[in-house]
């Protein structure tokens, strides 16, 4: 498939998925059946688009993904127009620090044990930190859904919305690690890591406030200009020094909200964009996952197979401990179990940055977090609003839940 | 509901500089740490480099009267692969596909900006403008350049057939002017009258004019140059093929456009963005004229339906991201050591263009009894040069390979200088007919709408 081709797939797919799909509770919370797309038009199946053809959008797609991680960063803390409170967004980034030591602790211990052999020496912590990361999310889509689908309503409802909106923090900083142990990063003699991890938050934090300075007086269409060139020029810079651009996207977003006097407005401009580049950079991911480099180490599937039972576990575990209302509700922690977004796109970022088995692995594990939440969660979601009586069965949300609940 | 903007005041400025300036050195630092290094960076980060630069500079000097446009040349041309090097030249090759999707979308606006009300108004005008300004255009600027032979390399070992068959295809190069710059100023200046009616629909059908002129001089001048070349009608019927497909094509794709607008009407960035890239690869693989083909499909929505309005909105917020881009990259691209060997002929061809731009175009106003502001200034905009001339001179580059190169280098020379000073002294003519507008604030409009929605909510 030539580069221009494969361009107006990825546009149709952003307007298809956007005007046909993109209607509320439409389609799967987790957007795996886009990632489904690209593995069926990738080598693996079709064959229609091929490694290098991705590998030649490579930029456009570093910057889709700092792109999702700035929206991300834009919405950390609230769903929809409503704030999460401090005490809910440490519980939900202790769960999130609880998950992501467990999946990374069993996958580090299971790569040990099934004797599994990587190319370098640090790679089977780079594995295991990034399956962490991939592990930890859950995803503000699959509440969204919920909400959408089944009018849900109350303080459980609320407590799931808060968390998935305040967990994306641990991974992204965490990715800060993987971006260190990666293979090729930047090495400048007498700057230890600690720097290089702290640059990727110094330079998503100065140029959100260069961004925040100058959109105190945009003029016109201006505003879009400083927007772009801000979220590019952090992406740019980190991904040419090695670092982790999802992380430094992130940390503009949280910052640009933090200091911008416009931030609803900017929220208001970003929103309708995060659609439009999340289905094709699911598409790319789908299209980007190769089996064949795993079938050298095929005990690296068992190692997915504990990481994937431990991230289960994980959040079980995490759902026994939430009280809402005075009662601890079982069903919550399989609920937490939705990711999407966020894990695919670090499995994405991972794969581009160590192509081989690494990544291979890591978007794979990527894949399989998403499917098996997508299977679980909504269904556990689902049984655990049911039971706290905040679910009306076949009804529809109101006009009000829904414009509450979309992110503006 | 559309807030006008505070024009920035001194503090703002300083910010402004403060925040270019710090943009200048970390980017500066940051390619010497790791020079080279990750593939994609340097595309992103001359994309957002120029984006940036671009929109500052042109905030920065817009104090001293001087269009956005040139802003976002100098930051490209301060930043580019022969000054700082910020963005290297393999960033600014890359960064061509930017360049298609903003032609598709200059003519598409353009197109759309062409009302057939205000044809009718100035159908006098243009025609007798495009008349004279193609004609003595045509014949002084090649006569010029004849006798400017002794400053050109490249013609010095010719005899003057091929000399006068060189000058003519220049002369066609001379009559050509930048839709794109036209439209950066308009869509800066928001300016309505009889200035701004008159520069569009004068440069867009200019357009068309020299594209079948180009085809008309080559069919000429092949057999001056070439020795036992003879005229061939085979150019002309090639010519009347793709003038004629690209209007079929223009129309057919404006109208799927207006029913688009008028049935589903979302996404219009993402069909743009679509449109640009690929109707563009198509068009150029079935050797059609891309800038014929939109500037069709804009005049038939603006004309045919009732869509107009919409498209031109979504063209113009498109447009202020992808203007930056385009002439910033073009700044890049500028080739300055090339202008350092070139100036003196190249000012001398420059200035008397501009003499010969501003005679005709007094001819032409008097012929057609203009309003005072056109006959005064109408000249204005036609100064500017830009991708349109480097497109016409690459045709001749393959055409004529023997020579084609350093005509190419002598348009670069040129067009430097036209692309330069032309939008400036635009700018200035139409802030003096008083035909600017203040610009809204797109935040302050989506902080509206955002409120809007949450008092519904509530």
């Amino acid at each position: 498939m030539t580069a221009t081709a494969f361009l107006m797939g990825l546009l149709a797919l952003s307007f298809f998925g956007s005007v046909l799909v993109g209607r509320k509770g439409s389609g799967l919370a987790s957007g795996i059946e886009f990632v489904g797309l690209g593995v069926l038009a990738g080598p693996l199946v079709l064959g229609w688009i091929g490694r290098s053809t991705i590998d030649s959008f490579a930029p456009v797609i570093h910057v889709g993904l700092g792109w999702l991680a700035f929206i991300i960063g834009l919405d950390f803390g609230r769903f929809g127009i409503r704030r999460t409170s401090p005490r809910t967004m440490i519980v939900s980034i202790l769960a999130a620090i609880f998950t992501l030591g467990s999946v990374g602790g069993v996958t580090w211990f299971a790569l040990k044990r099934f004797g599994v052999a990587f190319p370098r020496p640090n790679d089977a912590i780079l594995v295991s930190v990034a399956f962490a990361v991939v592990a930890t999310e859950t995803t503000r889509h699959a509440v969204k859904w919920v909400l959408a689908r089944f009018a849900a309503h109350g303080p459980l409802t609320d407590r799931f919305a808060q968390m998935a909106s305040s967990d994306d923090l641990v991974p992204l900083l965490a990715l800060l690690g993987v971006a260190l142990l990666l293979p090729d990063r930047v090495h400048v003699a007498g700057f230890p890591d600690a720097v290089f991890a702290l640059a990727t938050v110094l330079i998503g934090a100065f140029f959100a406030a260069i961004a925040a300075l100058l959109l105190k007086d945009a003029e016109g269409d201006e505003a879009w200009a400083v927007l772009l060139g801000t979220v590019f020029l952090s992406v740019g810079i980190a991904l040419r020094l090695g670092l982790a651009t999802l992380t430094a996207a992130f940390v503009f977003g949280v910052t640009l909200r933090l200091l911008s006097s416009h931030r609803r407005a900017i929220r208001v401009l970003v929103a309708p964009t995060e659609r439009p580049v999340l289905l094709p950079m699911l598409l790319v991911a789908g299209a980007r996952l190769d089996v064949a480099p795993l079938f050298s180490q095929p005990r690296i599937l068992w190692a997915i197979g504990a990481a994937l039972l431990a991230r289960i576990v994980a959040k079980c575990v995490v759902g026994m401990f939430v009280r809402v209302g005075g009662k601890s509700h079982p069903s919550f922690g399989a609920g937490l179990l939705s990711s999407g977004a966020l894990s695919i796109a670090c499995g994405l970022f991972v794969a581009l940055r160590a192509p081989g088995i690494v990544g291979d692995a890591v978007l794979l594990f990527a894949t399989f977090v998403a499917l098996v939440g997508e299977i679980l969660a909504p269904f556990a979601a689902r049984r655990a609003l049911e039971r706290a009586g905040e679910i009306v069965i076949d009804g529809g949300a109101s006009e009000g839940e829904l414009a509450k609940g979309s992110a503006s | 509901m559309s807030s006008v903007a505070k024009p920035a005041g001194s503090k703002s400025r300083g910010y402004q500089f403060i925040a270019l300036f710090l943009l200048l050195g970390l980017l500066w630092g940051v390619t010497r740490i790791a020079p080279g290094f990750h593939e994609g960076a340097g595309l992103i980060e001359s994309l957002g480099f120029l984006l940036m630069a671009g929109a500052l500079t042109s905030e920065l000097i817009e104090k001293l009267g001087v269009p956005h446009l040139t802003g976002y040349l100098i930051a490209g041309i301060l930043a580019g692969p022969h000054m700082l090097k910020l963005v290297d030249h393999e960033s600014v090759v890359q960064l061509a596909p930017v360049n298609t999707l903003a032609l598709a979308l200059i003519a598409l606006q353009g197109g759309a900006h062409l009302k057939l009300e205000l044809l009718k108004s100035s159908l006098k005008s243009v025609l007798w403008a495009l008349l004279v300004q193609s004609v003595l255009g045509l014949v002084i600027m090649s006569a010029v350049f004849l006798a400017a032979a002794p400053m050109i390399p490249f013609l010095h070992t010719l005899g003057l057939g091929p000399r006068i068959g060189i000058a003519l295809l220049w002369g066609v190069v001379a009559v050509s002017r930048s839709p794109s710059a036209a439209l950066g100023i308009l869509a800066q200046t928001r300016a309505e009258g009889p200035l701004a009616r008159f520069s569009l629909a004068f440069i867009m059908a200019s357009d068309v004019v020299v594209v079948v002129l180009l085809a008309s001089i080559l069919c000429v001048s092949r057999p001056l140059i070439e020795a036992g070349a003879q005229i061939s009608s085979q150019a002309f019927v090639d010519l009347g093929r793709e003038v004629l497909g690209s209007v079929s094509i223009g129309t057919t794709l404006g109208l799927l456009l207006a029913i688009y607008l008028r049935l589903v009407g979302r996404q219009l960035l993402v069909v743009l963005i679509g449109l640009g890239f690929g109707v563009s690869e198509v068009l150029t693989y079935l050797k059609y004229d891309p800038l014929l083909t939109f500037m069709v499909a804009g005049f038939l929505v603006q004309n045919m339906s009732k869509q107009g309005e919409k498209l031109l909105h979504a063209t113009d917020q498109m447009g202020a991201i992808v203007f930056v881009v385009f002439f910033a990259s073009a700044g890049a691209h500028l080739d300055v050591p090339l202008l350092k060997v070139m100036w003196p002929v190249a000012l001398v061809l420059c200035s008397t263009r501009a003499v010969c731009s501003v005679v005709s175009a007094r001819i032409a106003s008097t012929l057609a009894k203009d309003e005072a502001p056109v006959k005064t200034m109408g000249w204005t905009s036609l100064v500017s040069q830009a991708g349109f001339a480097l497109g016409l001179a690459q045709v001749v580059v393959k055409e004529f390979p023997q020579f084609g190169e350093g005509f190419r280098a002598l348009a670069i020379a040129t067009v430097g200088i036209n692309e330069f000073v032309g939008p400036i002294v635009f700018k200035l003519a139409i802030d003096r007919a008083k035909e600017s507008k203040s610009p809204s604030s797109l935040l302050s409009d989506a902080e509206v709408s955002d409120a809007a929605a949450e008092s519904a909510i509530d």
